[in-house]
């Protein structure tokens, strides 16, 4: 009798831990769920309608009509492209530079802090900010230097522009993951390797990189997502240029300009679980490189 | 403590709900009557002027207040305008000339005002009333044009002993002078599609209608072929040799670079639309060396052909749904008639009632003149616009030609009209 009581009690407490855990969670839950999940949920059937214009109520089903097209339609095709040729370079330089200056100011003094915040403070300006700056150094310095045309105006050289553009403003945020995961590292493993006459490369290689996967996995997972969703930067630089047109610039122009709304909802949904399965599987693949310190 | 920790959680849940909550609610604390201008004029120099006949309509009306959204309409003025549409917070005041905006039409959006007393009292033209008209009924209240052509630096043109020239020939032998005394000739700019599209209408605009083509764009986008057409690639050819002598970053530059080029004497010729004027004037008044006026872009070798091409610029359109709505026609009735004067004089632009001001530059005022004398063709005579979706195509095909000719490229007009013919056909294919 008395065991039954105990076992109550306990089950008693653990719901109430759960409640209030809940609870606790409950508002980013809600956050989720109002702003992300459930519009997403609702704009599935969408993409099986020929809706047109968003202030319409007109849409009949067409099954997977709009998908069929989408992946035959070379302007979608092109964006695509154009797309990965953007995130693929931006992921592995922002993340090369970002570790690059994480290892040069990664120590605590005045100068590495005031290094710090100067390699952050591009994060903070907004995109389209960035792209105007970014037009003007093109323009009268790199032109006036070289002589040649700003990446910005030309179709085959504006990923590359933009991909500098994206470095410059993401590698502060990058450098900071970095910071923390070599701050994390103890230092008797380097004074062990060091007794046992490791370089410093071989240190690099052997001790800092395994080390820091984990940043690797919160950086390349976060740039993947930002790469991948790309707007604000083509849309205030190269608007015209089919070049520089990315796939959230398909979706939108379908949705809001062309008035094409199933078809762009359809965009939409098959990038996101696009999306959704390439994260999935780079989490994975540098989760299996994980070492526990 | 347990007590405090169920405390906690459930404020924290109540805050994260009443969050969402907040979101929905609007009021005017002041207890006057709001209205929403919805528009897509992001120079200051028309913000001003807004602002200005807005002042003088609240001092005639104290119980009104104004709430100015601006977008850009290149980018998000519509999807913007939209999403407040289905959000339930439908302006009162929507910026547009109705064509561009046909589902706000078919959906009920903005009033029919075909008949407005205040709009027949201005004594518009056909062409004028046909750019805030669809189908035959008018839904926009005019009140400015749009124009474009040659902004040129008159010190510079006097320094080098020029003369304004009257055929493209002529124009090719100006540039060529300009470019002898060591100037860039012009200060361009095609990183927005508005640049590339004026570049081609000296030539387009007329020709369509001086052969009667008046159905042109309607035609292109049901599938007519381009080629049917041959001015169309004559007004390629004919700004392929005003690209021969851009500077490159003209490919790169924004309306405000190229404006700070012309005004700081770096190039001595700009081909600009009107709707910049207010900024060139408001550049140039930090530079007091500089002078400027402005000639039509002649594209022909016959003189006759270069002729002012308007649109009408800024309309508006109303609400009727609004509790609201007869506040704003009165609005927009007050702006076009008596609150013009101030608007012309604050932003620079042309008013399409034809009254003008001693106050105006002279650039403004000589364009004035221009359409008072009856010598123009308007977009408003062609029966369609193109959509966005057309739209957005072409200027992709003009900014493809541009990079072509500045960086040397070997495709031929001939080659960009088949381009340019597929962007077309792509999207029939999808409509």
């Amino acid at each position: 009798m008395g065991n039954i009581d105990l076992s109550l009690s306990r089950r008693k407490r653990e719901r109430r831990k759960l409640i209030i855990n809940m609870l606790y969670i409950a508002p980013a839950l809600i956050f989720l769920l109002g702003v992300v999940i459930i519009p997403f949920l609702q704009a599935i059937p969408y993409s099986f309608t020929n809706w047109r214009s968003l202030l319409s109520d007109k849409r009949e089903w067409v099954g997977f009509s709009n998908y069929a097209t989408l992946i035959k339609n070379e302007r979608f095709l092109i964006t695509v492209r154009n797309t990965f040729a953007y995130t693929v370079p931006y992921i592995i330089i922002t993340n090369v530079i970002g570790l690059g200056l994480a290892l040069l100011v990664k120590r605590g003094n005045t100068f590495n802090n005031f290094g710090r915040t100067i390699f952050f403070l591009p994060f903070t300006v907004s995109t389209v900010a960035s792209a105007i700056v970014w037009n003007y150094v093109f323009v009268d310095i790199y032109s006036a230097i070289t002589g040649n045309i700003s990446p910005f105006g030309l179709s085959n050289q504006v990923i590359a522009g933009m991909v500098v553009v994206g470095t410059w403003r993401d590698m502060g945020y990058c450098m900071l993951i970095f910071i923390a995961g070599l701050l994390a590292i103890p230092d008797d493993y380097y004074e062990a390797a060091m007794i046992e006459g490791a370089g410093v490369f071989y240190r690099f290689i052997h001790i800092t990189l395994p080390l820091i996967v984990p940043a690797f996995t919160s950086n390349v997972t976060l740039l993947l997502a930002w790469g991948l969703k790309l707007f604000d930067l083509p849309m205030a630089i190269a608007r015209n240029m089919q070049a520089a047109e990315t796939v959230t610039m398909f979706v939108y122009d379908n949705i809001f300009s062309y008035s094409r709304a199933g078809f762009g909802q359809a965009a939409a949904i098959l990038f996101t679980i696009v999306l959704l399965i390439l994260t999935r599987v780079i989490t994975w693949l540098f989760r299996r490189k994980e070492v526990e310190l | 403590m347990k007590k405090g920790k169920w405390i906690i959680a459930i404020m924290v849940l109540i805050c994260s709900v009443s969050l969402f909550a907040q979101g929905s609610g609007e009021a005017s604390d002041s207890g006057k009557t709001t209205i929403t201008v919805f528009h897509y004029m992001t120079q200051n120099s028309k913000q001003a002027g807004l602002e200005a006949v807005e002042a003088e309509f609240m001092a005639l009306h104290p119980e009104v207040e104004f709430e100015n959204i601006v977008y850009s309409q290149g980018t998000d003025y519509f999807p913007q305008l939209t999403t407040a549409i289905n959000s339930g917070d439908v302006p009162e005041i929507i910026m547009g000339n109705p064509s561009l905006y046909p589902e706000l039409i078919e959906n009920g959006i903005v009033m029919d005002i075909t008949g407005d007393s205040a709009i027949e009292e201005l004594g518009l033209s056909a062409a004028d009333l046909g750019d805030c008209s669809f189908q035959g009924r008018v839904y926009a209240y005019p009140l400015d044009y749009k124009t474009w052509g040659v902004f040129y630096n008159t010190k510079v043109f006097e320094e080098l002993g020029l003369e304004i020239p009257t055929t493209a020939t002529e124009l090719e032998e100006v540039s060529k002078a300009i470019e002898a005394a060591g100037y860039d000739v012009w200060a361009d700019w095609y990183s927005d599609g508005a640049s590339v599209d004026i570049q081609t209408r000296p030539i387009i605009w007329t020709a369509g209608i001086m052969n009667g083509d008046t159905d042109l764009f309607e035609q292109l986008m049901n599938g007519t072929p381009i080629t049917d057409y041959p001015y169309i690639q004559e007004a390629l050819d004919d700004w392929a040799r005003r690209l021969q002598f851009n500077r490159p970053d003209a490919l790169s530059n924004s309306q405000d670079q190229a404006i700070e080029l012309f005004v700081s004497g770096v190039c001595p010729m700009m081909y600009m639309g009107s709707w910049a004027i207010g900024d060139i004037e408001a550049k140039a008044a930090g530079n007091p060396g500089f002078s400027y006026g402005f000639f039509l872009c002649p594209a022909t070798e016959d003189p006759a052909d270069t002729i002012l091409q308007i649109q009408v610029d800024d309309a508006f359109m109303v609400n009727p749904n609004s509790p609201n709505a007869d506040i704003a026609q009165e609005f927009m009735r007050y702006w076009i008639t008596e609150g013009g004067l101030t608007w012309t004089e604050v932003s620079s632009q042309p008013l399409i009632s034809g009254q003008s001001s001693d106050s105006l530059p002279q650039v403004v005022r000589d364009i004035a003149a221009i359409k008072q004398a009856g010598e123009y063709v308007g977009y408003g005579q062609y029966t369609m616009a193109y959509t966005s979706e057309y739209t957005s195509a072409w200027r992709r095909g003009l900014t493809e030609w541009a990079e072509n000719i500045i960086t040397g490229g070997s495709v031929t007009s001939d080659q960009q009209i088949a381009r340019i013919q597929q962007l077309f056909d792509d999207i029939r294919a999808l409509n």
